[in-house]
């Protein structure tokens, strides 16, 4: 696993965030600001993407694809594959799929070049396509490992990389490729952007408090998340130590409003990662929620997931970390993947942050402010998007 | 601000957010009655929105959906949640 957030590069500094709860949540700083009112964000601070690649790389890619190479490079790594060779000089051939979610792509290059072009009268750069495309992040993977095999970007918003991961294992267990490098990445903190999701009033202009009293709203992250998924065959083979098994996979539409969540179209495809994995939803011991903090959001998760778990919804720790590395949109849920993975298998329930009171429409456990030991044996993820388009994943301890 | 006054700046206020949801949020004028429900106007969430950025422009408050918002039930408990957050913003700015 590799990440990238605004708690910092890498694996380790998101987990650490998440665990002490530590909020990424800072002032901005944007090269045209003084256009929103909103003033804060998880923003990845002091990127230098040189530390990590070459000039002609940086000048070929968006920050979105520069943070999809810093966390997925990490991921190679730790799933052993430096060992003989340097990552740049793998080949892995036509039975290596790369799949990244992003929810729009290259809007940092965008934002920019078109105020340069168009206000600042400056030449656009030649390569303004190729940055901005969505699947810039899952072809520069390609390129650099040498995957030959399915390359393409999943794009619904918030569910992205949700629906990265579930595909890119659902290839695997078919057999139709050994190894899928998925995950998700989202840069996009522009001026116009943020001022974009403020206008549908969503965004808090304090603190991110999901399914607490007096919650008014999420804030907007950025970052990278990226897996390595292979079947427990080929990684045994390798000599790779597997961190947890991705049992089932759901996803579902709502098809009914753009941007009202459902809470059917959310139970559905929990119930569908739920049955995917073989196992009963008594078996879920912990979930990462979507728990944007937004008041519908909060609600209509809250609902769903009383569907699913029934009377043991108070039983089961449910918490968002989204206050610590911010809703980092089709990043969030590679995030929040690699977060509920490493709470699996430390025993430790990240906290919801920022907690002040019960909401009775939100009556589960949401773990408020504090981490909590206990033994995790099976996690479930989940993630809403705009467009209503719902994911879901299970995780098990490896077997 | 003296008792009469602040009445009569709210009754003010009140009337332009009138104003604005019959221009921005696409309301029939005629339709407009204080217990009108917001379903009944046919106020759709885009709606909404437009209204709030024109309160943004026009007082520059910031009004983000929270459970006061959500929970109101006709026009006048949402202009009167809007009016609320416009006096507050107001009575903040003044102390500084």
């Amino acid at each position: 696993m590799g990440a990238v957030s605004a708690a910092g590069i890498g694996v380790d500094a998101l987990w650490t965030a998440a665990r002490t709860g530590h909020s990424a949540v800072d002032k901005f700083q944007l090269p045209r600001d003084g256009k929103t009112t909103i003033k804060i964000a998880a923003q990845v601070k002091d990127f230098d993407p040189a530390r990590y690649m070459s000039a002609t790389q940086i000048n070929l890619t968006d920050r979105f694809t520069q943070f999809a190479i810093v966390a997925a490079d990490e991921a190679m790594q730790q799933a052993g594959f430096s060992k003989d060779s340097r990552l740049e000089n793998l080949r892995l051939g036509d039975r290596a799929a790369t799949i990244i979610g992003t929810g729009i792509g290259g809007y940092t290059s965008l934002d920019n070049m078109m105020f340069n072009f168009l206000v600042s009268n400056e030449r656009l750069h030649p390569m303004t396509i190729p940055r901005v495309m969505s699947n810039a992040a899952a072809s520069h993977l390609s390129m650099r490992y040498g995957c030959q095999g399915p390359a393409f970007a999943v794009s619904s918003a918030c569910s992205s990389a949700n629906q990265a991961i579930g595909i890119g294992a659902q290839l695997v267990q078919s057999g139709i490729v050994d190894i899928a490098i998925v995950g998700g990445s989202e840069a996009s903190i522009a001026t116009t952007y943020l001022r974009a999701w403020e206008l549908l009033r969503v965004l808090t202009p304090d603190f991110c408090r999901p399914f607490s009293g007096g919650r008014n709203g999420m804030t907007i992250g950025e970052g990278a998340g990226v897996l390595v998924l292979e079947n427990a065959e080929t990684a045994e083979a390798r000599g790779a130590t597997p961190l947890a098994e991705i049992a089932g996979f759901g996803t579902s539409s709502d098809a009914n409003d753009l941007v009202r969540p459902d809470p059917h179209g959310a139970a559905a495809a929990m119930r569908k990662a739920i049955e995917g994995s073989g196992l009963s939803p008594d078996a879920i011991d912990y979930v990462n929620a979507h728990g944007t903090g937004t008041i519908m959001n909060d609600i209509v998760e809250s609902e769903a997931l009383k569907t699913i778990l029934g009377p043991r919804l108070k039983d089961v720790p449910v918490s968002s970390t989204k206050p610590i590395h911010g809703h980092a949109i089709g990043a969030s849920a590679a995030l929040e993947l690699i977060i509920t993975i490493n709470a699996m298998r430390e025993g430790i329930v990240p906290p919801t942050i920022n907690w002040l009171e019960p909401d009775p429409k939100c009556d589960l456990d949401p773990v408020p402010n504090e981490a909590r030991k206990q033994p995790i044996r099976t996690a479930m993820s989940n993630s809403f998007a705009f467009g209503g388009i719902n994911a879901a994943i299970v995780v098990t301890q490896p077997s | 601000m003296d008792t009469t006054a602040a009445t009569t700046d709210r009754a003010a206020i009140e009337q332009q957010l009138i104003d604005l949801f019959a221009t921005d949020g696409m309301v029939d004028r005629s339709a407009i009655k204080p217990d009108a429900t917001l379903e009944s106007l046919g106020v759709q969430s885009v709606d909404i929105m437009m209204v709030l950025m024109s309160v943004e422009e026009k007082f520059g408050v910031y009004v983000p959906i929270d459970e006061k918002l959500v929970e109101t039930k006709n026009l006048q408990g949402f202009i009167e949640h809007i009016v609320d957050r416009i006096i507050e913003q107001r009575k903040s700015g003044e102390k500084q």
